[in-house]
């Protein structure tokens, strides 16, 4: 198979566009609930920002197992637990975002050495089942493309919308 | 429970930005000889090691913090050593984020109740395991790892100061 090289430079500069996504705004903007009515999410910016760093480096050390491992065993998390019982609204969102920058570009760095036969290495997930490092790399993706979407719209509604 | 090793956790990643500092990338990829006995990994397998485990250590507390005793296993460390391009990663930048990742996560350490430091969760190869056993074992982890740089420095000429 080939793997299409700018699913990479994608996921390289997902943390420059949460770090965009989230600058100039206040602590009380970041933590804003939006009110269910709304149908925008119901996290707030800080607690999507923390979801974000939490499932990226989880989703890594599983791409990590991958590559390293054959057909490793991946167990699942419980992000609505992450999400309330770590403290996230007192912490400062751009730690996270800068956490998961740099994450994504050290990554990046091993995506881009892989022979093309790796992406289809394979992990088993307990509930998602078999998938592939290919699959991993496009759902970490498009998995932040989504929240920084849904970020865009509370942004909207802080009237602080995001700049092009 | 002894709240100090929070500030011991914390200052792990000072520790290992100065154990590294000064050295070329020459050095940080020079590999020792096997019979040098001071481990046969180069002070940059050492350093992006560190922030693998690093990394995979925060996740499981995390998990053994917000979840009920929750299932975690253990990961090859030969093995990513040897399939993920340890050699062309970016040494500066793992000290960093190692760094960076203590900070953030001592602040969430901080905030629980002694109680919390005897949340368990079972490990595949160790058994049962406590949130106060995991911080112990990443500042061991680390004070081990960063005896073995300086046993590495010395021998390149270049003792830590």
């Amino acid at each position: 198979m080939t793997m299409d090289h700018k699913i990479i430079d994608s996921f390289e500069v997902g943390g420059e566009k949460l770090r965009r996504a989230i600058d100039g705004l206040t602590r009380d903007e970041l933590l804003w609930a939006p009110p269910p009515t709304l149908e925008i999410g119901r996290w707030s910016i800080q607690q999507v920002t923390f979801h974000l760093m939490d499932d990226e480096l989880i989703w890594t050390d599983r791409m990590k197992r991958v590559i390293a491992e054959d057909n490793p065993r991946i167990l699942n998390y419980d992000e609505s637990k992450f999400a309330t019982k770590l403290y996230c609204e007192e912490e400062d969102a751009r730690v996270a975002a800068e956490i998961l920058d740099m994450n994504r570009r050290q990554f990046a760095i091993i995506l881009r050495n892989l022979p093309p036969s790796a992406f289809s290495r394979t992990g088993d997930h307990n509930d998602i089942g078999i998938f592939s490092l290919e699959q991993a790399v496009n759902w970490t993706a498009e998995h932040l493309d989504h929240h920084v979407y849904y970020i865009s719209m509370k942004r909207q509604k802080l009237g602080k919308p995001l700049k092009e | 429970m002894d709240r100090k090793i929070i500030d011991e956790y914390e200052g792990g990643g000072e520790k290992l930005t100065t154990a590294i500092a000064g050295l070329s990338p020459q050095d940080l990829l020079d590999l020792p000889r096997s019979d040098a006995g001071i481990g046969l990994w180069s002070i940059q397998h050492v350093v992006i090691h560190l922030l693998d485990s690093d990394l995979i250590g925060t996740a499981r507390m995390k998990s053994i913090i917000a979840e009920d005793h929750p299932q975690i296993l253990g990961f090859d460390e030969s093995k990513f050593a040897a399939n993920l391009f340890y050699e062309l990663q970016d040494v500066q930048r793992a000290v960093r984020m190692f760094d960076l990742n203590r900070r953030q996560f001592a602040k969430v350490l901080r905030k629980l109740p002694d109680l919390a430091f005897s949340r368990t969760a079972q490990h595949n190869e160790r058994g049962e395991i406590t949130l106060e056993q995991s911080v112990h074992s990443r500042i061991q982890h680390v004070t081990h790892h960063i005896k073995f740089i300086g046993l590495k420095r010395e021998k390149l000429g270049k003792p830590v100061k």
